[in-house]
């Protein structure tokens, strides 16, 4: 016993000023807090170790991650990568306030390591890794902190939307089907999504207590919610005997009607957890910006840009302020030139074609900017360049009296040269001449298309020849382009000529007056084809 | 014999009774075991066994490293401070082996802990990646570049002396009359440099070759044969496959300029060349960044059997029309970078095994050191002197890397100063042994076979010269201490 005293009271000591310690530390924190005595707001999110380091340490955890990163830069110069993810996040680990520095690893990781390697695939992984840094590590710790939101909007707006990077559509194809895998039939049901339950208990109380949907989850050995919530999570899909090999559990919750709920609340649970997603957001900016579609990246881009936004205008930092509304604008052109996903199979027969619905959106947010800005010369110069594009791209798809009104705006502008004062026939002449030879993927896909489009119309109103003159046209200029981009086909390349006639077809039939279409539907059927995946057709990424 | 025995055992039970090896030995057990299981790559395969091995190894033998220099500073000079040992010197038991049972038992003990240690990393190594959701390709890659052990070959140099020879009559006039035999060797070595810089750069609209001859490999052959060719074309990593690993820099060899370039790169086909095709290249086009190192992987159907087992590889810099309206510049080779070709020549176990060899002859060394300084000073002085020692090596390693380089790999001084204190850190170097010299690990993870000359050469030259050499003093210091001098503090 004698040799058991002196532990015992130890351990009764450690217990009474344990006990004690953590009392007087949560009053501490909060005066900490209300008080602002320390520059930055404690650590939301973080998970034990973290906070232990960040307390064990102190001062101490700068050097080890100063350490941390010079071995990473020096991995990076003798091309070893293999320990970048893994430094990196223990930099984040060991700093989570230092926004900056996770900010320019995650850009580090998409920008200048996948460049590094000629493989696509090994690309799209550096670039999910960098954007991963920033959404799943960095934005835990730091959920509102605006330079993370502007990073990731760039990546998504610049290497992933622009086609500056050979794998550029390698990307978007990827995305794609990620997005696809995401939302699947619950694509545009953001208010069903943003009402779904978010957790267990809530989804339990949405089925009214009832404990139907886990008896059948168990029957087919799921042990529990979070496990099927993973399987959910790797199929994209509520396993069905449509798929083989997958148990009947759709069949079982269809029965009893509860299908819908189940699978929003797994959607929308993947949605913010992995995704960091808010369907609640999701619907203000399509409210804000018209229908975007959110399997591209320039809607993406425009999710975060916004967040990003929010934050610089409430603190009235003009200069951050303008980076987001750069992106935003920049972004709403990428989306009305190419935001709209028509056809998605891999990276030689990825097809978008233009979100004109946009148009009206884009130009008076660029109207609000120059007067906010006080007609900044890099404001004035985009929008120049977007009245350009609009004016034409209206005019090829058939929107002549639109793309008049937008020639008036481009001219009511006093700071635009005299470019805007030629009639609208010879102004979209001139600019498609232009415009072919150093065509972007969107413009060149957009411009064809239009031809075809064209074509169909002719066809469906009994003009055969000027149809055929369309379609010569159309396959010139493909011709013509493909041509001027060979050798850079993945980055610049259309898809095939066939396809896009065949994607076009049912684009004009949406588009035209019901009766033609009928014609048009009469005289050239659809083919049947699914041009887009379901969700459950495609494979998880390998990428984990 | 006896003697020695009882030396050696008696010197691995007091190190197991010391308190410090205790520690080191839980932080020893927690990386062996949690390291391997714990640490994530960059999602690949490849990156989870590179980032294993690197760090469970990294920091496992420097753990034992850091227990081996303790206890062989700490052993010897605490028997001598608390006078034990005068109970074995008064005894028929030189003192030669005296110290080389201390040497033995601490040697013997880290040993085995190392290959334990190593043993068990490389078997939760494979059980990772085994467990892991990898493709079969991804599998198939890791097996060829990383789980193996790939030999590089250089290529064959053109020989540039008459070159040289050419340029100097040429501008002979220009260096002036009546130059001395020294300025006559300055001027040439400048223009040799020149004609090495000018060799490695290939201007737009030009190309470069470069043959590998006695490029085999009984491996390679192996998994060639091995493999039916409906295999090979659904798994193309599958056959025998060398890899050509090069690095170009885009316009200059300065990192910070760097940008991508086409470049297109072929290989010659034996059977072409044997059916008289005017180009027997065999061309893929990439965009490669500049500055990165990079590898291509070759099927080893193109070693040309009946031409000395030779493969030619041709680099070449597209003209402007296929720079896709950039403006053209040269592509910049630095000798240092090589080209190589890498082959398979052994098995991830024998690769692994030749770098557990080194750490074991690492341990080696810091056992002489630790038991030589100890057999000097007092156990604070003696680790201070070891690790002073160790510190030295490592510096003069990254001193004799400090200077930079011109492009053919030679150094670039910026002053006398700068010249003579290089000269001084490589003649350091070659007396002090550095650490560095016998860790294996970044070749390991690349897959870069850790060569039996390599192994030789360290056994002669690091273990058997060098340290022999620490030995020796250590030995002659006992010899000579006078042992009964010393006072308890």
């Amino acid at each position: 016993m004698k040799k058991f005293g002196p532990i015992c009271a130890f351990l009764v000591v450690f217990l009474v000023l344990g006990t004690a310690l953590s009392v007087v530390q949560s009053q501490m924190n909060a005066i900490r807090y209300t008080q602002h005595l320390t520059d930055v707001d404690p650590l939301d999110n973080a998970p034990p170790w973290v906070a232990f380091t960040s307390v064990a340490l102190g001062g101490f955890r700068g050097l080890v991650a100063d350490w941390l990163w010079l071995r990473s830069s020096k991995m990076q110069d003798e091309g070893n990568y293999f320990e970048m993810v893994q430094l990196a996040e223990w930099i984040v680990k060991l700093q989570p306030r230092f926004t900056s520095a996770h900010s320019f690893l995650g850009w580090n990781m998409a920008y200048n390591i996948s460049v590094t390697f000629t493989n696509f695939d090994d690309r799209w992984r550096w670039v999910k890794r960098g954007m991963e840094l920033i959404r799943d590590e960095a934005l835990e710790y730091n959920p509102g902190d605006p330079e993370l939101f502007r990073q990731l909007g760039w990546i998504f707006q610049h290497k992933m939307g622009q086609e500056y990077d050979d794998a550029n559509r390698y990307y978007k194809t990827e995305f794609a089907k990620e997005m696809i895998r995401l939302f699947s039939d619950y694509y545009g049901q953001w208010e069903l999504l943003a009402k779904a339950p978010d957790n267990e208990q809530k989804l339990r109380a949405a089925l009214g207590g009832k404990n139907d949907f886990w008896d059948i989850i168990a029957k087919y050995g799921y042990p529990n919610f979070t496990d099927f919530e993973r399987h959910f999570r790797e199929i994209a899909i509520i396993p069905t005997s449509s798929y083989e090999g997958q148990p009947p559990i759709k069949e079982e919750l269809d029965k009893l009607g509860i299908t819908e709920t189940v699978e929003s609340c797994l959607r929308a649970r993947w949605m913010k957890q992995k995704y960091r997603l808010e369907p609640v957001r999701m619907i203000h900016l399509n409210e804000v910006y018209g229908e975007l579609d959110w399997r591209l990246s320039e809607a993406h881009a425009i999710y975060w840009a916004e967040r990003g936004k929010e934050k610089w205008s409430s603190e009235k930092d003009t200069m951050r302020r303008l980076n987001c509304d750069r992106m935003i604008f920049q972004s709403l052109c990428q989306a009305f030139d190419a935001g709209r996903l028509i056809y998605l199979k891999d990276i030689g027969h990825l097809e978008m074609t233009s979100n004109i619905k946009v148009v009206d959106v884009t130009n008076k947010i660029y109207q609000d900017l120059l007067e906010y800005y006080n007609r900044q010369s890099s404001v004035l110069g985009s929008y120049g360049g977007f009245l350009d594009n609009a004016i034409a791209t209206l005019y090829k798809f058939g929107e002549k009296k639109k793309a008049n009104e937008y020639l008036q705006i481009a001219r009511s502008i006093k700071e635009f040269s005299p470019r805007f004062n030629l009639d609208l026939d010879e102004f979209v002449l001139r600019e498609l001449a232009e415009r072919m030879k150093g065509a972007t993927n969107a413009q060149a896909q957009n411009t064809i298309q239009s031809y075809i489009m064209n074509a169909y119309y002719q066809l469906a109103i009994d003009e055969e020849e000027p149809a055929n003159t369309f379609i010569t046209i159309a396959k010139q200029l493909y011709d013509r382009y493909m041509k001027d981009n060979e050798g850079i086909e993945q980055r610049k390349g259309l898809p095939p000529f066939e396809q896009m006639k065949k994607t076009t077809l049912e684009m004009t039939k949406q588009r035209i007056n019901p009766a033609i279409a009928k014609r048009l539907e009469e005289l050239l059927p659809h083919s049947g084809e699914k041009f887009i995946p379901e969700a459950g057709e495609i494979a998880a990424p390998e990428v984990k | 014999m006896k003697a020695f025995l009882a030396i050696v055992l008696q010197t691995i039970r007091s190190a197991i009774r010391s308190k410090v090896f205790h520690v080191l030995f839980v932080f020893i057990l927690l990386s062996v075991f949690l390291l391997p299981m714990t640490v994530s790559g960059d999602g690949t395969a490849i990156g989870l066994v590179q980032i294993a091995l690197t760090y469970s190894l990294g920091i496992v033998v420097a753990l034992i490293s850091t227990t081996t220099l303790w206890l062989g500073c700490s052993l010897l000079s605490h028997e001598i401070e608390n006078y034990s040992v005068h109970m074995v010197v008064v005894k028929p038991c030189p003192r030669w082996m005296l110290w080389l049972g201390k040497w033995c038992g601490v040697f013997i003990m880290h040993a085995i802990i190392m290959l334990i240690s190593g043993g068990i990393i490389y078997g939760l190594t494979q059980w990772r990646v085994a467990h892991g959701d990898f493709s079969e390709l991804e599998i198939s890659q890791l097996n060829k570049e990383i789980r193996v052990g790939r030999r590089s070959f250089e290529a064959e140099q053109p020989n540039i002396e008459h070159e040289v020879e050419a340029e100097f009559e040429k501008n002979k006039e220009s260096f002036g009359k009546d130059l001395s035999p020294s300025a006559t060797k300055t001027i040439k070595e400048e223009l040799r440099r020149r004609v090495l810089a000018r060799q490695g750069e290939v201007a737009p609209g030009t190309f470069k070759v470069w043959t590998f001859k006695n490029v085999t490999s009984k491996l390679n052959e192996k998994l060639a044969n091995n493999n039916s060719p409906e295999k090979s074309a659904n798994t193309p990593l599958e056959t025998g496959m060398v890899f050509f690993r090069y690095r170009l820099f885009s316009g200059e060899a300065d990192s910070t300029k760097q940008q991508q370039m086409p470049c297109i790169w072929g290989v010659r086909d034996p059977r072409a060349v044997a059916g008289g095709a005017p180009d027997p290249y065999i061309n893929s086009m990439l965009n490669v960044m500049g500055g990165t190192y990079q590898e291509l992987i070759i099927s080893s159907n193109f070693i040309d059997k009946n031409n000395d087992n030779s493969l030619a590889i041709r680099f070449y810099n597209p003209p402007k029309e296929g720079w896709n309206g950039h403006e053209p510049i040269p592509a910049v080779f630095q000798p240092m970078d090589g080209p190589t070709v890498l082959v398979a020549v052994v098995g991830f176990a024998n690769n692994y095994f030749r770098a557990m060899l080194l750490a074991l002859l690492q341990i080696a060394f810091l056992a002489a050191l630790g038991c030589t300084v100890s057999a000097a000073f007092s156990t604070p002085v003696a680790t201070f002197v070891a690790v002073a020692y160790l510190v030295i090596g490592l510096s003069v390693q990254a001193a004799v890397s400090a200077p930079s380089r011109n492009e053919d790999g030679s150094y670039r001084y910026t002053g006398v100063a700068n010249m003579l204190s290089h000269k001084f850190s490589q003649g350091i170097g070659h007396i002090v042994v550095s650490v560095d010299d016998l860790d294996a690990t970044s070749d390991l993870i690349k897959g870069r076979l850790i060569e039996g000359r390599r192994l030789g050469e360290s056994f002669l030259y690091l273990f058997c010269l060098r340290t022999g050499l620490i030995a020796v003093v250590g030995i002659w210091i006992l010899n000579k201490r006078e042992l009964g001098a010393v006072i308890r503090k």
